[in-house]
């Protein structure tokens, strides 16, 4: 840390980020693992229970040994492989343009007043609007191909990026702006020194947010007509009696899902450490 | 260069909502000089000094640095406000909140540099450009805020109720931080505070402002000298004036209506420039 190397030792605050964590950094390292097994450890037994008492039908649900037996399969599986990495690409790019259009589209319509409040109800109309609803519309628009995933994804966040970035841009400190104004910046460098890191924290979070909806608008789109992905490969083996596959593909994807997540809160903390003690 | 208030006014709103907040006030701040302006809450000093700067336009009036008037913020003057908290960069080093004070003054690298380094000596915070604010105390954060004035090394600078959010005994240190500064920078200062004590210690002359309307109720020189913060507050001259501004605040009944007392505790105050 940069404090460390200066003469002067100041006062030491609560590192950035670590607020959340204050509880959870009481338990030790050990405990927290432990923890984490013994939660899914008793689901899995939950599981297992169930369906070797016969209550879920293995047509349902088969037991977890039969997934697991299934997961080697899958992850060797040139075609799971293979949907896996048309689902993620497509994701990666409705995210990317999503953002990009959603961030700019924010920071415009908020940092010029008499865009503000015609731009939020067209925002608000829109957002209404589920994006799984429009399929058949981008179906009609792009067909089967990876350009109509896409879309859908794009649409899904791109509404609630705008609303984030808008809400940061809004909530930017009026005195830094007039500190800004003082040292005599020129409106561009207000926004770009001021507003845009003021509402980088909101923005983070609207585009954490949006890769969670990206996701899963992208397997909706692929379970509901897409030819490619992850989506179809579970449709596919639903219909071909499989569930044992159907499952530990989904196990495959909901693991991937949280790691990803997990990089982008630490990115996010590192990006606006600042803010934990702004 | 001197700093001209000329029948400057400030009305807040406009139709049957509209309050005003400074009524027609002149005065000249002469070269050189530290002012301190204070008066009650909602008495507009904090709207004065946002004029002063350029931040805020008057509705009616003018102010003049020199002989140009000022029509948004000029250069050459520096603001410090109140909050420290809220108008540093968090997402900024201390060094980097200091050098791009400097932005707009389009100065060599090395000159901003030199400049950084001698407004954080001039604070006493040499050494702390790599730290963040929020890693620093209070204290250490409005120092900081100082010296980001004194990069563009202003020949006027404006503070907002600079010490109002620290403790009594670095208000005290800083008391005599702002001093010593005015004379190492050679500058006009003008600041705005609430404590009476304060305004007659630091300046050459105190503003004192009445509420509902804002208006100039007296404009009070004081002849003190070298200030110490031992000696100071038990000269005479320093109790007679204390005195004389202390009346004016808290009792301005001979030149106002009714209910200024209830006004003292800041309460009806909507006014936060």
């Amino acid at each position: 840390m940069t404090a460390a190397s200066t003469t002067t030792r100041p006062r030491q605050q609560v590192p950035p980020g670590s607020s959340r964590a204050v509880t959870a950094a009481q338990l030790s390292r050990t405990q927290r693992i432990l923890l984490g097994i013994l939660g899914t450890g008793s689901l899995i037994a939950l599981w297992q229970l169930g369906a070797s008492t016969g209550v879920i039908p293995p047509s349902a649900l088969p037991g977890p040994a039969v997934v697991a037996a299934a997961l080697p399969g899958v992850l060797t599986s040139g075609e799971f492989l293979g949907a896996l990495g048309d689902t993620l690409l497509t994701w990666l790019i409705a995210l990317a343009l999503g953002s990009a259009a959603g961030i700019l589209i924010g920071l415009v319509t908020s940092a010029i007043p008499f865009l503000r409040r015609p731009s939020m109800v067209v925002v608000n109309v829109a957002r209404a609007v589920p994006a799984t609803a429009l399929l058949p519309i981008a179906i009609l628009m792009f067909g089967l191909a990876t350009e109509m995933k896409v879309a859908i994804a794009f649409w899904a966040i791109l509404w609630p990026i705008i609303i984030n970035t808008s809400y940061g841009v809004l909530g930017t400190e009026p005195l830094r702006l007039d500190a800004a104004r003082s040292m005599r910046w020129p409106w561009w460098r207000r926004q770009v020194y001021v507003t845009l890191p003021s509402a980088l924290p909101s923005i983070l979070t609207g585009v954490r947010v949006a890769t969670g909806t990206a996701l899963v608008v992208v397997i909706a789109a692929e379970l509901l007509g897409a030819r490619s992905g992850v989506g179809t490969f579970l449709r596919l083996y639903q219909q071909a009696l499989r569930p044992d596959i159907v499952y530990a593909a989904v196990i495959v994807v909901g693991l991937l899902g949280a790691l990803l997540y997990t990089v982008l809160v630490r990115l996010e903390r590192r990006a606006v450490g600042w803010r934990a003690s702004a | 260069m001197d700093l001209h208030v000329e029948g400057v006014k400030k009305v807040y709103g406009d139709g049957p909502t509209a309050r005003l907040a400074l009524d027609e006030t002149s005065f000249t701040v002469e070269s050189g000089q530290f002012i301190s302006i204070v008066g009650p809450s909602g008495c507009g000093k904090s709207t004065l000094l946002m004029m002063m700067a350029g931040l805020l336009k008057p509705t009616a009036g003018g102010i003049r640095l020199g002989s140009t008037p000022i029509s948004g913020p000029p250069p050459g003057v520096a603001v410090v406000f109140q909050d420290y908290g809220r108008s540093l960069f968090p997402w900024m080093t201390v060094g980097k909140n200091l050098s791009m004070a400097a932005a707009a003054d389009k100065l060599p690298k090395a000159e901003v540099a030199r400049r950084v380094d001698e407004a954080l000596t001039a604070v006493d915070l040499a050494g702390t450009q790599a730290l963040y604010p929020w890693q620093m105390s209070g204290g250490m954060q409005q120092r900081v805020a100082i010296a980001r004035a004194l990069v563009v090394e202003p020949t006027v600078m404006l503070m907002d109720e600079p010490l109002a959010a620290v403790d009594a005994q670095t208000r005290a240190d800083l008391e005599d931080l702002v001093l010593a500064l005015r004379d190492r920078y050679d500058m006009t200062v003008a600041m705005v505070t609430h404590d009476i004590d304060e305004a007659v210690y630091v300046a050459d002359r105190v503003i004192v402002l009445a509420a509902h309307p804002g208006r100039l109720i007296a404009d009070i020189p004081v002849d003190l000298g070298r200030r110490d913060q031992l000696t100071t507050k038990a000269e005479p001259e320093f109790v007679k004036r204390r005195a004389e501004v202390f009346t004016l605040v808290r009792r301005p009944a001979a030149t106002s209506s009714a209910g200024s007392d209830a006004e003292l505790d800041g309460r009806p105050s909507e006014l936060k420039a």
